[in-house]
């Protein structure tokens, strides 16, 4: 405990004494603070700044370092020590939390008078490096502080790590979602009020079921509602048709149906949108067809909920597929066996044995397609028309002709309510119900094979959509290289030049309009994607590994941002993080940061399920054998994990490069991605460049994931040789 | 207590003092109170669940007790992680790292205690040898038979000369023969360094075989400890008696108790059986197979019985004889007057060698 601390407690005095405590506009790493000094007013640490700059409010920060200082040279004790560095810290970070929501840019924000008068009517500015340190250094001291008190079992690093954790997600997503909750509570005055917050949120407008007695249009929480069930059941029968085929028939092209459900996943979200459009709309290849042969009149059916829910099915049948096929696997076949045995027909077997095996996995496919229809954006935002859904009502909230961020609040907290409301019934009426089939006994038995009629039935429906998802991606590859969609269709590398020209004369220079973007995004990418997989997968470990108090509640909170829709994780950032204490908005750390906090989960639910297969007793070795925890993770645990952590690297990597709900509020003239660069095109009709945008990603993504494979993959392989050797040459022991 | 019981403990030493561990509501160990001396092997013995992998669990510090305190040589580890304390274990499943070679494995603790590498695979050689299997550093555990992994989570357990070792039934993944040779094996390593070693198992002949002491546990208590033979010939209880080793439970009057000897009627027969009681109590008698001599029923004492089943098996004959008391299991080894089925019988017993328990 000791040595941590003090370790510690010499970062957070650098902190304190040294560096900026404010943001600085220069940025950090350019260096230009340290010529300005640590005693200028803006480059100033939290010394001097309290001491000769009138921020007295600072001194806190100043103080509480010092005294665990004091508490650290002085105490002897161990016991006293610890609960000295427990209660010191602990203060200290709940003083300088405060004082950054009291004193905002403008002025305090509560205890008006008395702060104007003794010198903080000025405000102060978002928080900075030197925040960052002693913050850092206050939690760790507790953390190091509460595993010396003996209470738990944990030592420093696992402490510690907890402690990490659950500040990032309480900064990140818990403080970020409140946000929300605050601005629906404010009228248009700014005050806060439980009426209007009432109103507001059932108010017809978001609430109207007009469309159901009349021709006008119902309210958006209705319309999410409807399309959100429509989808989680037609995927959830898709998905069924195709994992029954996959794994109860001899059908030939079963690698083909895997690739099939891999590709959606790398697919930028408007590109199944827009292929639609080029086949259904006005001027769409299919339109025109049926016009010139069948006389069939021009329409703009695609616009509304029929192309929407066309572009979802495509879009999340691959996701319900890869579930149900672990679910159709995982019923085991020696009960099926065993149901034959009884002289149950194949029929039989089916209704009474499988299918109700498989019942709550079909329960949980639908509820995924449900949270990713009605969080979905991409789809609507492009088909949407007059059929309104809540996550695009959100962003027209924001960007239209009046910025309402309250209206935005106040959708986005329905639109959290309904997502929640799945999730909870997800995890407590179906989490429990699930019959876990699969054992660690070796089945070797053989799956019934599926009855001639629900075979055909399985080929009927999934044989055509399989070929109508490859149409709907020739488009995209087609309409790329065309001048004009449905109005010219001559061969040209127009689209791909205006996106990814070259200049050579003056050495080079990226031309095109996108590089811009492309670079933006492949950097974020990049330092967000081993971020993800870190964060995930030691939140994993401690789930799986360790034992402490409130850790149900832990892992319901870093599952929580699953259920979190894009679009309000989006809004509630700029409600955060645009004011001091923290500001972040216009920086590329945001961006990063929001892709790590959305798709951690996933980074969590693959770490968990890796590790659930690495024996307890391996740690427990470790430890028993005088390894610390970390020691013990960093050799034995990580090690073994490697394909959990090609997955989540992977995952991150391209879920980064294609989402767009959450970034497409927190983009910047500086930092902008490339999923808003192809929105802006859609928005201008410049369909091709967006779709040849979109096809360049999807190369860069495979050629990632390729990459990836091979680098992680190699290390395996190096094993293999070396028991290949050990099986003939004699080995002599002195020599090693 | 306080200090008068904390008479400095030498290094190895294990005492647990009321420890309680609870899990939620089950209680796992209720108030457990107990001493292991130095070099000793002690074996705790018991039907499934009573709580022997629990108090490994908190020797090695994998487990917090409830309540309670932990001494390792005299010190109070109770709130030592594993990690801090000179204690290792051999696991059940062998733990051994699959992902790295036999000579990383056993040299992986000396590592992690910050042993240079040339002396930590030096160590970790010498310890291979300990166990025979000189020339196997190289390969992966994938690569090793059941027995050779199970001398190699041995061998990593060893090298770091702890206090105290621990083993969760370490044999019970091999097969009979190779259980006993490894047993031997263990037991030999642990004299010969010296080592306090604390042993889980199962298997009752395994314990007599192996162990300086046993600890017998049932419901997450000690029900008798002792050295092997205290507990076959001096069980405190039916269930002791029935666990360790074949046992006729007959039931008894207890006439009178004196100097140590108890006066007993059984079906009419008068015994006298050594007890450590005082006084008399209500009891139950506890006859070994072997410590009943069958003679013709020609003979005029003895009890009344009817051999119901005899079986040959070489060096002995067991029997099964109906008597008054109910039937009763006899083993004969001196292979003399063989007593075919249906034959009439008298039973002489070998009084000194019977137990009384309380009932
Ligand atoms: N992590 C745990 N959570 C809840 N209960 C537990 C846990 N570990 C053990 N128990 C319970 O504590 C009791 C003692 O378990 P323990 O593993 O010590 O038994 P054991 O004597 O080793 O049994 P076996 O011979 O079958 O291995 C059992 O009732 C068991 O169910
Ligand atoms: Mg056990």
């Amino acid at each position: 405990m000791k040595k941590t601390a003090t370790i510690w407690l010499f970062i957070g005095l650098a902190g304190a004494l040294l560096l900026p405590w404010y943001a600085q506009d220069s940025g950090f790493w350019t260096f230009e603070w340290l010529f300005g000094g640590f005693g200028s007013a803006e480059a100033g640490s939290a010394l001097t700044l309290a001491l000769f700059h009138g921020k007295w409010w600072l001194f806190p920060a100043v103080l509480f370092i010092g005294l665990s200082g004091l508490g650290l040279a002085a105490i002897k004790k161990h016991q006293m020590l610890a609960r000295t560095l427990i209660i010191v810290p602990a203060l200290g970070l709940f003083t300088i939390v405060v004082q950054g929501f009291v004193i905002g840019r403008i002025g305090p924000n509560y205890f008006v008078e008395f702060l104007s008068a003794n010198g903080a009517a000025d405000g102060q500015i978002g928080m900075g490096a030197g925040a960052l340190v002693v913050l850092a250094s206050l939690l760790f001291m507790l953390t190091s502080g509460i595993s010396g008190s003996g209470k738990g079992r944990g030592d420093a690093f696992i402490v510690g790590l907890i402690g990490l954790i659950v500040a990032l997600v309480a900064v990140f997503v818990f403080f970020p979602v409140s946000q929300i909750l605050v601005e629906a509570f404010k009228t248009s005055e700014g005050e806060l009020s439980l009426g209007g917050f009432f109103a507001r949120i059932f108010s017809p407008r978001i609430w109207s079921l007009a469309c159901v007695v009349s021709d006008s249009r119902c309210g958006p929480a209705w319309n999410s509602l409807f399309l959100a069930i429509m989808t989680g059941a037609g995927t959830t029968l898709l998905g069924l048709a195709f994992a029954l085929i996959a794994t109860r028939t001899n059908f030939r092209a079963k690698k083909l149906l895997r690739v099939l459900t891999i590709i959606p996943i790398i697919t930028p979200p408007f590109v199944i949108g827009l292929a639609l459009i080029l086949l259904f709309g006005r001027a769409g290849t299919v339109t025109e067809l049926l016009n010139e042969f069948f006389d069939v009149p021009k329409t703009r059916w695609l616009y509304g909920f029929w192309g929407i829910y066309l572009a979802q099915l495509l879009s999340f049948t691959p996701i319900a597929f890869l579930v149900l096929i672990g679910v159709v696997e995982g019923v085991s076949p020696s009960m099926e066996e065993a149901s034959q045995t009884l002289n149950a027909d194949r029929w039989q077997t089916f209704r009474w044995v499988s299918f109700p095996l498989m019942r709550p996995g079909l329960a949980n496919a639908f509820l995924l397609g449900f949270i990713e229809s009605i969080a979905d954006f991409g789809n609507p935002l492009v088909l949407g028309g007059n059929y309104n859904v809540l996550s695009t009502d959100i962003y027209f909230a924001i960007v239209g002709a009046v910025a309402d961020s309250g209206k935005a609040a106040t959708l986005a907290i329905v639109l959290l309510s309904l997502t929640l409301g799945a999730f909870v019934v997800q995890r407590f009426w179906v989490g429990k119900k699930s019959y876990a089939t699969v054992t660690g006994k070796g089945d070797s038995g053989q799956h019934a094979s599926l009855n001639p009629v629900l075979r055909t039935v399985c080929y009927a429906t999934a044989i055509p959509w399989a070929a109508f998802t490859a149409v709907v991606y020739s488009m995209i590859i087609f309409g790329s290289f065309v001048k004009l969609w449905g109005y010219d269709h001559s061969f040209t590398l127009e689209h791909y030049l205006r996106a990814f020209s070259i200049s050579f004369t003056n050495g080079i220079r990226w031309t095109g309009v996108a590089w811009d973007s492309y670079f933006t995004t492949l950097t974020i990418s990049t330092i967000a994607a081993p971020l993800t997989a870190l964060v995930g997968l030691a939140t994993a470990y401690l789930l799986v590994r360790q034992k402490f108090w409130g850790k149900g509640a832990f892992e319901f909170s870093t599952m929580l941002s699953f259920a979190i829709p894009g679009t309000v994780i989006g809004i509630s950032y700029i409600l955060a993080f645009n004011v001091p204490p923290i500001e972040l908005t216009g920086t590329g750390i945001i961006l990063i940061i929001v892709f790590v906090f959305r798709n951690m989960p996933v980074g969590v639910r693959g770490g968990i399920a890796a590790m659930s297969q690495l024996d307890k007793s391996l740690d427990e070795a470790s430890i028993t054998l005088g390894a610390n925890s970390f020691t013990t993770v960093r050799r034995v645990i990580v090690p073994l994990m490697g394909p959990a952590i090609l997955a989540a690297l992977t995952y991150s990597f391209v879920r980064a490069i294609t989402s767009v709900s959450a970034v497409i509020f927190l983009v910047s003239a500086k930092h902008n991605m490339a999923t808003s660069f192809i929105v802006g095109r859609v928005e201008n009709g410049e369909f091709g460049i967006a779709i040849a945008y979109s096809a360049v990603l999807i190369v860069t993504m495979l050629t990632a994931i390729l990459l990836l494979q091979l680098v992680i993959g190699r290390r395996r392989l190096r094993r293999e040789d070396r028991v290949q050797m050990h099986g003939k040459i004699k080995i002599n022991p002195a020599g090693t | 207590m306080g200090h008068a019981m904390e008479t400095p403990m030498q290094r190895g030493s294990v005492r647990f003092e009321n420890v309680v561990k609870r899990f939620g509501e089950v209680v796992a160990l209720k108030s457990l109170t107990l001493e292991i001396r130095p070099g000793e092997l002690v074996t705790l013995l018991g039907p499934s669940g009573c709580g022997k992998t629990t108090t490994l669990r908190l020797i090695a510090g994998l487990e917090a007790p409830s309540a309670g305190r932990i001494l390792i040589g005299g010190e109070d580890v109770t709130h030592l992680t594993a990690t801090y304390r000179n204690v290792s274990m051999v696991f059940q499943s062998y733990a051994l790292f699959p992902h790295m070679s036999v000579l990383e494995n056993v040299s992986y603790g000396l590592r992690a205690n910050s042993v240079a590498k040339a002396e930590a695979a030096e160590k970790a050689l010498e310890g291979l040898d300990m166990v025979g299997l000189e020339g196997f550093g190289d390969r992966l555990p994938s690569e090793l038979s059941g027995g050779q992994q199970q001398r190699v989570a041995v061998a990593r357990a060893v090298v770091l000369e702890p206090e105290v070792l621990l083993l969760d039934e370490p044999l019970s993944n091999l097969d009979a023969k190779l259980r006993r040779h490894v047993r031997e094996e263990i037991r030999q390593i642990q004299q010969k360094l010296g080592l306090t070693a604390v042993y889980v198992t199962h298997d009752q002949e395994e314990a007599m075989a192996v162990s300086d002491r046993i600890i017998v546990m049932k419901n997450a208590e000690i029900a008798q400890q002792g050295t092997p033979s205290d507990l076959y010939n001096a069980p405190n209880s039916e269930f002791i008696a029935d666990f360790i080793g074949d046992a006729n439970v007959l039931d008894c009057d207890v006439v009178e108790v004196k100097d140590n000897v108890a006066e007993v009627v059984l079906a009419g027969q008068k015994l006298k059986v050594p007890t450590t009681h005082a006084e008399k109590f209500n009891a139950v008698l506890i006859v070994r197979p072997q410590n009943v001599r069958m003679v013709p029923a020609s003979n005029k004492t003895g009890l009344k019985g009817n051999v119901s089943y005899s079986a040959y098996l070489g060096n002995q004959m067991q029997y099964t004889v109906q008597t008054k008391v109910g039937p009763m299991f006899i083993i004969d080894n001196t292979m003399g007057e063989v007593f075919p089925v249906g034959k009439d019988v008298r039973l002489h017993f070998a009084e000194d060698k019977l137990a009384l328990v309380p009932s």
